[in-house]
């Protein structure tokens, strides 16, 4: 299979000619495999001369069009069944894997645009899995156990060339002896190619002791890094318009008037289309030859999928099953895990089959609810955004009933992702934001709602960009922003400031692991006032965060490195102009996410140590640290004091001052190290996942009142059972952080169902307060069972609950059990 | 201007339109059975212990901890500090508040209109401030300071009131006052006196007043079994909106035992203890029956 190589290089081949360098290589596969098809064997020979000829075209010695390269690629592509597809014979897969990694051996310093799209014609046909039956679109998919891939999607994470020895022990049950020593061969070399070993090969030495492991989830520590070129927000908008042959074409001529190096880049783009359009035949071709004939509905739905499949190999899409198709198929061939701004690249399609009487909203419906399955099949469970609404788009109208539909399709799906997003914004549809209330009152989760016209001001002075680019701004993942494909801002570092927190009150100590953590205290009695404390825990935050600043950018010094990342590259904003790869020069705005957890436990710590240690004097630092590493074991009552002290989420201006203050500092200190390390921005994002769980794990006791080990406060929201004055004291204070200063924060605001039903008007009312006064962002959610259970367990984790009876008074967690369990059985559900 | 309260209840939805911001008072004039703010009777601050202490233990502990010998907590919780030391506050330096619960705390109009004014902007078109008890107008001079202030500030004020108050104080409250939360618990007067301590004429009366004075009123019953559940009293409901026909709307309260959770020391046999909540489909009867008779019930 070695031609992929010679189709994507020539230069690689004019060098392997007369040296030994690629003949070997090549020789090397075929002296494993010496069983060769002789079809193979003639095309290998027939490209060998075509090539030949095109580099004598290259070099001027021969007057032949470039399209002789076209014509190779072509004629690969009508003989495409040699890419094979759909295997599940083990020793196929091997002989696969073995040459991936063979040819990764031979063509990665050689030529790194040659070796990536190389190995995207030997994955891809690993990638793809059969269609299903009662599926309308194909593209399900799996990693293959190696290859390239932006986001490995484990928590160890990764990008670009990975191994994931995982999924080859597994493969190497029940094989052959020799497969079971290849497999070892292979990981054997893999283990050398680790992206998360090399990036870290790049740290200087003060770098490795800040972050001295990678294991965030096993482990403790301050700060982590996380390896992933996670987040991309490609253009579909041009993939809907020109199609995989108009963005061929593009490639094709912009790599006729390149520089060299950029020549190489643009071929292998085109290589890296001729895969994907491929994969369109392939599964056409597959689902002509179905074994057992479809019938029925599933028979319209092959034949409708054939002619897509066959459509959009080179064409651009006509109508919507076409577009979804297309679109889905680019996503998962280049591993990006969010679907960017649906409604403004498919809403047209739908509008047009709807005039034209080719779709009715129910069959465009299912159509979503189809995409959903297959995008909830991926489990990207941190990604895997749609984002619909919002300014900025050029076909609002078109837009917002696909946006309507996008939204019935969660309504009756239900499923973990896609995680709907909606943008709202003042005069947009009414209908729209009635439709997201519809949905979320049902009990489902999403759409989550993003506030424009407090979100496309703050981006702006965030990123430091025109308002134009601010407006297509798109929350990724668990809610981080970057500008739609014109943008990358992959989180790469973790920070706990609860632990930052903890190892600064023990002067550079983490008690956990018994050694010197993160920047040390040398004063013997110190912190003899509030100031000292604060000015230390402000250090240790920011020698973290210069330090996960620098990892970033090394991060993508290393992925530039190692690949061009051909189909973001091919889809980012500027790469094709550029000719330059994404993390080479290519992207406009290089930035980079850090993400904070623990914020409102560190602040409320620090508030009710100012006010109990410094203010009220009645505990000593001493005292603290005693009854804190005793877990409050022994000290029932001064933990109560502390519980009792100001907390975040209460409207309480100790409290929330000390939040907004931390924040700012947190915020502005990561925004500063973009110009310092060399990249267009760096900003803190404040987000919602269960980090924050896997990370309290590793935090002792904090002075807020919260047990060792339990879990951090989630996103911006106030920690658990803190928030005791009901909702709009809570919303005044997540109001009170600043938004313009950072790359997103979420709100996960729970509400009663009778909110919803019952309270649905004044439910309104109180988003517009929060929305009109500068709110960002909510995830709105129902208390639901499972929330009920937890909360007869733990009914002080409950206290935002309210009683909702007439002229009543009484905080939930004030009353008796009894009744609480009673009001909980009978009120809240 | 202070007022003794006993809860600022914020993001309310059941005392008025919208989104309210909902003061109690404490102190009441009217001693209901089924009161489901026990807290909310005395005009007096309380102290109830934590830890099962009777009026008795309370005191000494009160005194131990203060070293006050003129601290007191009567058989109905009430506190009174010693000499010159009139408020909790005054009367405890160090914050012991993890035994025992302070109930009533003495409130400046201005830092209630802190909370509003911040809350305000959530109000919307409808919301706005209720002032609830205990019984609003007992504290009349803080109660209209606060309307008044409220009122300065273009923001929406509802009054949830007993009825049982006195014509001067709300007449006085007409020109602060937007929407009245009236209660009338039963229609019949001797039967009022032995569940409320007092008959009720002057309500009858208030409420005369208050519609002949073109305000707006919406007139809420609790629903308690046993006493008032009944198809008659139902339909004495419908009698009594048709006879009042500038009424705004009608509200059914129905009875819930939370009282229970709250501070059961504070109650005294008053026969309800093993009283049921009012069913929630019960309730939907009683609102179908009530829309039957053309009363404008907003459950």
């Amino acid at each position: 299979m070695n031609w992929a190589e010679l189709v994507v290089n020539p230069t690689a081949f004019m060098i392997g000619l007369p040296g030994n360098g690629h003949l070997d290589g090549a020789r090397c596969l075929y002296w494993k495999y010496p069983v060769i098809d002789l079809f193979l064997t003639l095309i290998i020979f027939f490209i060998h001369v075509i090539l030949y000829l095109s580099n004598l075209v290259r070099y001027g010695f021969l007057n032949i069009d470039a399209i002789v390269m076209n014509s190779v690629i072509s004629s690969l592509a009508t003989n495409s069944d040699q890419m094979d597809f759909f295997q599940d014979d083990p020793t196929e897969i091997i002989r696969a894997l073995c040459n991936i990694t063979e040819l990764h051996k031979e063509l990665l310093e050689k030529d790194k645009n040659a070796c990536e799209a190389a190995i995207h014609w030997l994955q891809t046909p690993l990638m793809f899995m059969p269609w299903q039956e009662g599926d309308l679109f194909v593209g399900r998919a799996k990693l293959p156990p190696l290859g390239f891939t932006p986001q490995v999607y484990s928590k160890k994470g990764g990008f670009g060339y990975y191994c994931d020895t995982e999924q080859l022990d597994e493969l190497s049950k029940g094989v052959s002896q020799k497969d079971k020593h290849r497999i070892e061969n292979i990981k054997h070399y893999w283990e050398h190619h680790d992206s998360n070993d090399l990036t870290r090969a790049k740290y200087p030495d003060w770098l490795s002791e800040l972050l001295p492991s990678d294991d965030w989830i096993g482990q403790s520590g301050i700060a982590f890094p996380l390896y992933r070129m996670s987040g991309a927000q490609l253009d579909f908008k041009k993939l809907m318009i020109k199609g995989i042959g108009g963005l061929q074409k593009e490639v094709k001529e912009a790599g006729s008037v390149a520089r060299d190096d950029s020549k190489l880049l643009f071929e292998a783009m085109y290589s890296a289309l001729e895969v994907l359009s491929i994969v369109c035949l392939q599964y056409a071709d597959y689902l002509k030859r179905l074994p057992v004939s479809p019938k029925g509905a599933a028979a319209g739905t092959v034949a409708l999928l054939i002619g897509t499949l066959e459509h959009i190999a080179s064409k651009p899409p006509d109508n919507l099953h076409q577009a979804c198709q297309l679109s889905y198929l680019y996503t998962v061939i280049s591993g990006a895990q969010n679907y960017g701004r649906m409604d403004l690249y498919l809403g047209d399609f739908y509008m047009n089959d709807l005039a034209n009487g080719t779709l009715n909203e129910e069959t465009a419906i299912g159509y979503l609810q189809s995409l959903w399955r297959l995008m909830d099949a991926r489990k990207t469970v941190y990604d895997g955004r749609v984002i619909v609404g919002g300014r900025g788009r050029t076909n609002e109208a078109a837009a917002d009933s696909f946006a309507l539909i996008a939204m019935e399709a969660s309504k009756r799906e239900r499923s973990v992702l896609p995680q709907l997003t909606l943008r709202l914004y003042k005069g947009m549809n009414p209908i729209l934001r009635e439709k997201a209330m519809d949905v979320l009152a049902t009990g489902y989760v999403y759409p989550m709602l993003y506030n424009d016209d407090v979100n496309i001001p703050s981006v702006q002075k965030a990123f430091q960009v025109p308002m134009e680019d601010a407006k297509d701004y798109v929350p990724f993942g668990c809610g981080e922003y970057i500008l739609n494909h014109k943008s990358f801002g992959t989180p790469s570092g973790v920070i706990n400031l609860a632990k930052a927190l903890e190892v600064t009150l023990y002067k550079g100590i983490d008690l956990i692991t018994g050694k010197g953590a993160g920047v040390r205290t040398i004063a013997k009695k110190p912190f003899r006032t509030f100031e000292s404390l604060l000015a230390a825990y402000k250090k240790q935050v920011e020698r973290h965060v210069e330090a996960l600043a620098l990892q970033e950018k090394l991060e993508y010094e290393y992925a530039a490195e190692m690949a061009p990342f051909l189909y973001y590259s091919i889809l980012y904003d500027d790469c094709i102009e550029r000719g330059k790869p994404i993390f080479e020069g290519g992207v406009r705005y290089l930035g980079g996410t850090l993400e904070a957890y623990g914020n409102v436990n560190a602040a409320d710590s620090l508030t009710a140590i100012k006010q109990l240690v410094y203010e009220e004097e009645k505990l000593t630092i001493a005292e603290l640290l005693q009854l804190l590493q005793a877990d409050f074991d022994g000290y029932e009552l001064q933990r109560k004091w502390l519980l009792n002290a100001p907390k975040y989420g209460n409207d309480d201006d100790r409290a929330d001052a000390m939040m907004t203050k931390l924040h700012e500092h947190l915020c502005l200190t990561t925004q500063k190290q973009a110009s310092l390390v060399g990249l267009d921005n760096y900003l803190i994002v404040v987000i919602n996942n269960d980090a924050n769980t896997d990370l309290g794990k590793h935090t002792l006791a904090t002075a807020d009142g919260r047990k060792a080990y339990e879990s951090l406060n989630n996103g911006n929201a106030a920690y658990h059972g803190a928030d005791k004055n009901g909702i709009t004291a809570l919303l005044n204070s997540l109001l009170k952080p600043r938004t313009d200063i950072h790359a997103g924060a979420v709100q996960n605001i729970k509400f009663s169902k009778d909110w919803f039903v019952r309270y649905r008007k004044k439910l309104n009312v109180l988003l517009n307060g929060y929305f009109d006064n500068g709110g960002a962002q909510a995830m709105l959610t129902v208390v639901d069972r499972n929330d009920l259970e937890q909360a007869m367990i733990t009914p002080e984790k409950y206290t935002n609950l309210v009683v909702r009876v007439g002229g009543f008074s009484a905080r939930f967690v004030e009353l008796r059990k009894e009744t609480q369990l009673e009001i909980l059985a009978r009120t809240l559900y | 201007m202070k007022g003794l309260v006993f809860d600022v209840q914020r993001g309310a939805l059941t005392n008025g339109p919208g989104i309210r911001t909902t003061v109690f008072l404490k102190g009441c004039p009217l001693n209901c059975a089924w009161c489901h703010n026990p807290e909310s009777k005395s005009f007096r601050v309380q102290i109830i212990s934590k830890i099962g202490e009777g009026p008795e233990q309370l005191t000494q502990r009160l005194r131990r901890i203060t070293k006050e010998k003129g601290v007191r907590v009567n058989q109905n919780y009430e506190f009174s500090g010693p000499e010159g030391k009139e408020t909790v506050q005054e009367a405890f330096t160090v914050c012991e508040e993890e035994q025992f619960t302070v109930l009533g705390k003495w409130v400046g109009v201005e830092e209630i209109m802190t909370v509003v004014e911040r809350d305000q902007k959530f109000y919307g078109k409808e919301g706005g401030l209720t002032i609830s008890g205990g019984e609003p107008l007992a504290q009349p001079q803080f109660t209209l300071a606060l309307l008044k202030e409220a009122k300065n500030k273009g923001i929406h004020t509802c009054v949830d009131t007993s009825g049982y108050c006195s014509k001067r104080h709300l007449k006085a409250s007409l020109p602060v006052t937007d929407l009245y939360l009236f209660d009338m618990k039963l229609f019949n007067a001797s039967e009022h006196k032995k569940y409320t301590g007092k008959d009720n004429h002057r309500i009858l009366k208030n409420l005369q007043f208050l519609l002949s004075q073109g305000a707006l009123v919406r007139v809420r019953f609790p629903m308690v079994p046993g006493i008032n559940d009944t198809d008659d009293f139902l339909e004495s409901i419908g009698d009594f909106y048709h006879r009042h026909p500038s009424v705004s709307a009608i509200e059914l309260m129905p009875y819930e035992n939370y009282w229970l959770g709250k501070y059961p020391q504070l109650v005294q046999n008053n026969g309800f203890q093993d009283t049921k909540s009012l069913h929630t489909e019960k309730l939907g009867t009683m609102v179908e029956k009530l829309k039957k008779l053309k009363v404008p019930v907003i459950n």
